[in-house]
């Protein structure tokens, strides 16, 4: 009985470090297997109360307009959308389409309709990706507020399934 | 349903204290401790503060350690955080796992705590190395995910208490997020079978039953939204109907519990009681006014049919827990009361009906109060007696800042409650009298 419970928290104790590997994992695989994407980005207001200061940053593709997913069924909050990007003349991507179904080909990010009442916006819904914020020591993001407060540049990498995970941050040169 | 059973260990110490100072004899404390089934030598060496003690410093640890986090060490490698972290994590709970079984199992608990605030802060951190959003739902969800089995394997009340919390935090997220929270009853059923099988514990089971509660409320919510085009994230009327039911349900399941054999029924039957008759008080107090019961009337009763069949179901459940309790009649009538008032409001009828749904709240208010004086006076409960003075008091405070009706109205109503007041002291009065009777 004591052998069993002991292998049993044992593999608790297995779980626990999986979980965080898997984690480790997810997050690092669009690094690993992603593909590198400049997007523009608006730089808002930092500090998180458990995770530290932080620059929260908006990007042209964070509003989906309503009509760009007028062909699909109805959008939901929490509904996941795919939103395409193209490179445009200047070597950044830009917002080009989005759906409810994944794309076959091209730059594409996973993101969610969030807010309440979603259904409720006039024009647009507003989209989270998961790169909403980008994490500094302090010092750094004062710094990165002033150098960034015209606008940036986000480095994201964009993996083959649509999961992105900012990379860097860097100024509009 | 004795609310000294909520005292009982204070009651086994107090005993320890007389036995001390010779007032009675340690044979006669352990028979006292006996009546409330609480063992006198262990409820004397009882450490509930220490643990209390323990648990809050290791919260503030963690508290520690996550802020630590948050200064995000930008000259300390990522490898090296993350190792770092990891490696304290999974040595704290090696570390703990050796002291459950080799030393002092509840110091080993102790140890899992903190181990698992240790894995919560790995995943924070996680998050702030690779930028992951302002909202972290998922991330809670693994916190949880993780902590539960020990909560299972150890059968902790204290493992399952810390997951149940994080998995409502999850729930929350989810739902503010406009998700479903679908794995929610998983960890439902595994607070109930650390409930049943643990050590127990009133915190857990109130978790529980709150927990319960919000997962009907926001199903049935997410239903109904899911049968109209074009809603979003909302509560419902017919929600606050169900959740009428849900109390009135868990109010005879509480007198079904006090019958059970166990002595820790029993407990948890007196803090279901005492914590639905604070509900129907408070509540009570809020349909004391007239316009809660105007939005009522005037909101829209989309989903007639399903709330029907759930409110139904769930008087059921109460009528035939109320058959072995004899609450049949009383519960019987809290539930034709409730459904009149249901059908008076969801039926879009004359919204003047507000006005009488208010006063006749009163009245139930004031009868409630009466009921719990008698009660606090005819059994020694003393907090029924205040819990009923205080009914009665805030009652006539709100209707003399309120006005029903307008000044005559309130005074009307005032010389009606001073009646049944004077009319429950004089039978009080003859009740007395006839127990002084030889």
């Amino acid at each position: 009985m004591k052998k069993g419970l002991t292998y049993a928290l044992g593999v608790a104790i297995a779980t626990q470090f999986f979980i965080l590997v898997g984690m480790y994992v997810k997050a690092q695989m669009p690094l690993w297997t992603g593909e590198l994407v400049r997007v523009k980005a608006i730089p808002v207001d930092p500090r998180s109360l458990f995770r530290g200061n932080y620059a929260r940053l908006n990007y042209d593709f964070s509003r989906v307009a309503k009509s760009a997913l007028a062909g699909d069924r109805r959008v939901r909050e929490g509904e996941v959308v795919y939103v395409s990007l193209k490179k445009d003349p200047s070597g950044l991507y830009a917002f080009s389409g989005a759906s409810l179904e994944k794309p076959s080909e091209g730059v594409f990010l996973k993101g969610r309709v969030v807010g309440r009442n979603a259904w409720r916006a006039k024009h647009f819904y507003r989209v989270k990706y998961g790169i909403e914020a980008y994490f500094a020591p302090k010092a750094k993001a004062l710094q990165l507020e002033r150098e960034l407060r015209d606008g940036g540049i986000a480095e994201l990498m964009v993996a083959p399934s649509g999961q992105v995970t900012l990379k860097n941050v860097i100024g509009d040169d | 349903m004795r609310l000294i059973r909520l005292l009982k260990y204070d009651l086994a110490r107090e005993a320890g204290d007389w036995v001390d100072d010779g007032v009675i004899s340690e044979a006669q404390a352990e028979l006292i401790c006996a009546r409330y089934e609480v063992d006198y030598h262990r409820a004397r060496q009882r450490s509930m503060g220490y643990n209390v003690l323990v648990g809050l410093g290791y919260l503030f640890i963690a508290l520690a350690l996550i802020t630590l986090i948050g200064a995000n060490w930008e000259e300390i490698p990522r490898a090296l955080r993350m190792g770092g972290l990891v490696t304290l994590t999974v040595a704290t709970q090696c570390v703990a796992l050796r002291i459950y079984f080799t030393g002092d199992p509840r110091r080993g608990e102790g140890l899992f705590l903190l181990g698992n605030f240790f894995f919560g802060a790995s995943i924070i951190l996680i998050a702030q190395i690779y930028h992951l959003g302002e909202y972290m739902p998922d991330g809670v969800f693994w916190w949880a995910l993780g902590c539960l089995p020990f909560a299972l394997i150890a059968r902790s009340p204290w493992l399952a208490i810390q997951t149940q919390v994080l998995a409502l935090l999850w729930f929350f997220l989810q739902v503010s997020m406009g998700y479903y929270p679908a794995l929610f009853p998983l960890f439902i059923a595994a607070s109930l079978y650390v409930l049943l099988r643990g050590r127990a514990s009133t915190v857990l089971m109130l978790l529980l039953l709150v927990s319960i509660g919000f997962w009907v409320e926001y199903t049935l919510s997410e239903f109904w939204r899911s049968q109209q085009p074009w809603v979003g994230l909302k509560l419902y009327p017919e929600n606050l109907a169900v959740a009428v039911a849900l109390f009135i349900l868990l109010y005879v399941f509480s007198h079904w519990l006090a019958l059970r054999g166990a002595s820790v029924a029993k407990d948890y039957a007196t803090v279901i009681s005492v914590w639905c008759l604070r509900f129907a008080l408070v509540s009570l107090l809020v349909f004391s006014f007239a316009f809660p019961w105007e939005e009522l009337i005037e909101a829209q009763w989309e989903h007639r049919l399903s709330m029907w069949l759930v409110v139904a179901a769930m008087a059921a459940a109460t009528l035939v827990l109320a058959l072995p309790t004899r609450r049949l009649l009383s519960s019987g009538l809290l539930l034709v009361f409730f459904v009149g008032a249901l059908i008076g409001v969801s039926t879009r009828g004359n919204p003047d009906l507000a006005v009488y749904l208010q006063v006749a709240t009163n009245f139930v208010l004031i009868s409630c109060g009466i009921w719990l004086i008698y009660r606090g006076i005819h059994d020694g409960i003393s907090h029924y007696f205040f819990l009923g003075v205080m009914s009665i008091l805030i009652t006539a405070l709100l209707r003399y800042i309120d006005l029903i009706g307008d000044y005559l109205g309130a005074a009307l109503i005032f010389i009606l409650f001073a009646g049944l007041l004077l009319g429950a002291a004089k039978y009080w009065k003859h009740h007395q009298g006839g127990e002084e009777m030889p």
